[in-house]
């Protein structure tokens, strides 16, 4: 069994969002969140991997459910914030900034963990151990994605917070 | 067509500038037993892309090494390329078997890849697969990659640890210690393997000009931090004399003058170590291309190796010798068991110096004993040791110690050592000063002060970015997916 965790942030403008969370095999999740702020999703299930775990944004009308005030500025919208994935003890947090965003009209975002439009939400656990999968996931992202200044790191590490 | 009962391979990526030396010598073991075989060095054949296409080289790699990509449309590149090394292959070769020589675990990838697309174009060949990265995770490390593998066929077999008597019982029986099992049984005469035989290598194409070669398998110590002892259970070595004899054989059969040892310590035993020294030093008297080697190293006092092993050392070819420091402190270094003083080394660096044989520290930041005072110790150390920068090549100080699972640190201290969710995170009750933080600042100010004083620090930018990483990951309280940056470097596998 696997013990999947989400930490949400939801905007409930129209009715909030309808998110569906389902993998290779299943549905695991199908539901309107409501209510606006934290939220945590918690599901146990079988997952034999590889496998992946979509996180679907849908039903969210995209002239009617963003709320704009007259000079064009968003003061409410209907979507949510990906705070955080738990996969047994596997915690994901800024590695959810790598994963792509599928759009319904087929257009890949990346660096967004802001579930806005309509779409999908893809985490492609490519390998069948999870740790396996989530070491070469980090080796990949610290040698080629991270931005790195010593200078900002050496002030950080003597500060004394 | 080359046809053999035996083809061994190697599986990117490994970075070294030196023929991998493992084919080299299961082509010798079976083919003194009278078998055929040949060797591809597949892992050089991929460096070579390098020169060629950088980018695509940079974008398979870290694909081979970490076994994902940010962007997985270009997945496909990977794809095509291990099927068209696998055709390549199969137009050279016509064998029974291949073996896969999987270095690191960061040849996984690959390896797997390579051994569906061969099972796709040429079902009847069997594909076997060697090496110590097919255990994933170190030394004590999980075998259920390689299980898998075999049970859904994408190999037939898998040899653990040593191969060359195991991949003859395959050969022979198909069965046999260590062959699709983890019972292997530690060689303890390697007296009876014969050189390893480059034969099939283009020796040129390789930037780095040595060899290879084995004097002993284990250690004489057990560091405390060290795993080394989990895995090689004895130490077990050859004669000095006949240490001496490879090299110059091998030296007149290839045309290379230059040799690194695969060992865990050249010195381990100093009888041996006597023995090869007076050979080499008496051979290198006379020789056109005198011959050089070097290799990790112990330190002994004056004591221990004389002026005399010294003289003799360097008139063998002794060269870059790389010595496990790991600390100025003697009481840190008594509680790793390193077993050697500071006038051991003084005494040692003086003799090195005198004979201008060149060295390489490898240094441990933040043990888990290590006070402030310890700390100011390494520094004073190395600020005592500006008189013997000529030689000291570079020094590695590493990216603080990780407490790797089975080392005497993990197993005999575990009621005072908390790994708090990963191998850098560790917590030690005794001394609960030595944070995470603190070792990571540590680690800088004796970056900067060895730089300042005018040391060659290895590495530095890419332990720094892993430090970097690894902090993100503690202050999130994730656990830690990440022990090292690399372990493809050839150089640092003889280190881990």
């Amino acid at each position: 069994m696997m013990n999947i965790e989400l930490s949400l942030h939801v905007k409930d403008y129209n009715g909030g969002p309808r998110i569906k969370i389902y993998n290779n095999d299943k549905t695991l999740f199908d539901d309107n969140l409501q209510t606006a702020g934290p939220h945590k999703v918690t599901l146990n299930t079988e997952m034999t991997l590889p496998n992946k775990l979509v996180i679907k944004h849908h039903g969210k009308n995209m002239k009617r459910d963003t709320h704009v005030d007259n000079s064009g500025k968003i003061v409410d919208d209907k979507g949510f914030y990906i705070q955080s994935i738990r996969l047994d003890d596997v915690l994901l947090q800024n590695e959810l900034y790598h994963f792509d965003f599928v759009k319904d009209d087929g257009q890949v975002l990346k660096k967004n963990n802001y579930i806005g439009f309509n779409g999908e939400f893809v985490i492609d656990i490519d390998k069948d151990n999870l740790y396996t999968w989530q070491s070469g996931w980090q080796k990949m992202l610290v040698t080629n994605t991270e931005i790195f200044s010593y200078e900002k790191f050496r002030q950080e590490i003597f500060s004394d917070e | 067509m080359i046809k053999c009962d035996l083809l061994i391979v190697t599986a990117p990526y490994t970075e070294t500038n030196y023929p991998l030396q493992a084919p080299a010598i299961i082509k010798a073991s079976v083919v003194k037993n009278g078998y055929t075989a040949s060797t591809f060095d597949i892992n050089n054949d991929f460096l070579q892309m390098e020169d060629e296409d950088a980018e695509r080289f940079a974008l398979l790699k870290n694909f081979f090494m970490y076994g994902t990509m940010e962007d997985k449309t270009k997945i496909h590149l990977a794809e095509s390329y291990v099927k068209y090394i696998a055709q390549k292959v199969l137009n050279k070769f016509s064998p029974k078997f291949i073996a896969v020589s999987v270095f690191t675990y960061q040849c996984q990838t690959f390896s797997e890849m390579f051994a569906e697309a061969i099972r796709s174009m040429d079902p009847n060949i069997s594909i076997v697969f060697g090496g110590q990265g097919i255990m994933t995770q170190g030394i004590n490390a999980s075998d259920g990659w390689i299980k898998t593998l075999r049970k859904s066929k994408v190999i037939d077999h898998y040899i653990v640890s040593e191969g060359e008597r195991a991949i003859l019982d395959l050969l022979k029986t198909g069965k046999g210690h260590g062959v699709n099992n983890t019972d292997w049984k530690q060689e303890l005469d390697l007296e009876r393997s014969p050189l390893p035989d480059y034969g099939d290598y283009d020796l040129d194409q390789y930037k780095g000009g040595r060899l290879m070669i084995t004097g002993s398998r284990g250690c004489v110590r057990k560091c405390s931090f060290c795993d080394i002892h989990k895995h090689w259970k004895k130490f077990v070595y050859r004669s000095g004399q006949s240490i001496a004899n490879e090299m110059i054989e091998q030296s007149q059969k290839y045309n290379k003058y230059r040799f690194n040892f695969t060992d865990s310590l050249i010195n381990g035993s100093m009888k041996a170590y006597r023995d090869f020294v007076t050979v080499m030093a008496k051979y290198n008297s006379t020789a056109t291309n005198k011959i050089t080697w070097g290799g990790q190293f112990i330190v002994r006092g004056i004591k221990s190796m004389t002026e005399d092993d010294w003289q003799l050392s360097k008139l063998a070819g002794a060269d870059n010798l790389a010595l496990g420091i790991e600390s100025g402190s003697e009481s840190v270094r008594d509680h790793m068991k390193k077993q050697f003083s500071n006038q051991d080394l003084d005494e040692f660096m003086e003799q090195a110096y005198k004979r201008k044989i060149d060295l390489q520290f490898l240094m441990i930041i933040g043990y888990p004993t290590e006070t402030q005072t310890d700390f100011q110790n390494t520094i004073d150390m190395f600020t005592k040791y500006t008189k013997y920068q000529k030689i000291i090549s570079s020094v590695a100080l590493g990216s603080t110690l990780g407490v790797l699972p089975g080392t005497p640190l993990a197993e005999d201290h575990s009621e005072d050592l908390d790994l708090n969710d990963g191998e850098n995170f560790w917590i030690y009750a005794k001394n609960k000063e030595l944070t995470f933080k603190e070792r990571i600042k540590r680690r800088m100010l004796a970056g900067e002060a060895l730089e300042k004083m005018g040391y060659t620090v290895s590495r530095n930018d890419s332990q720094m970015r892993l430090l970097h990483f690894l902090w993100g990951v503690y202050k999130n309280k994730q656990k830690q997916g990440v022990a090292e940056l690399s372990t493809g470097d050839l150089e640092d596998q003889k280190y881990s």
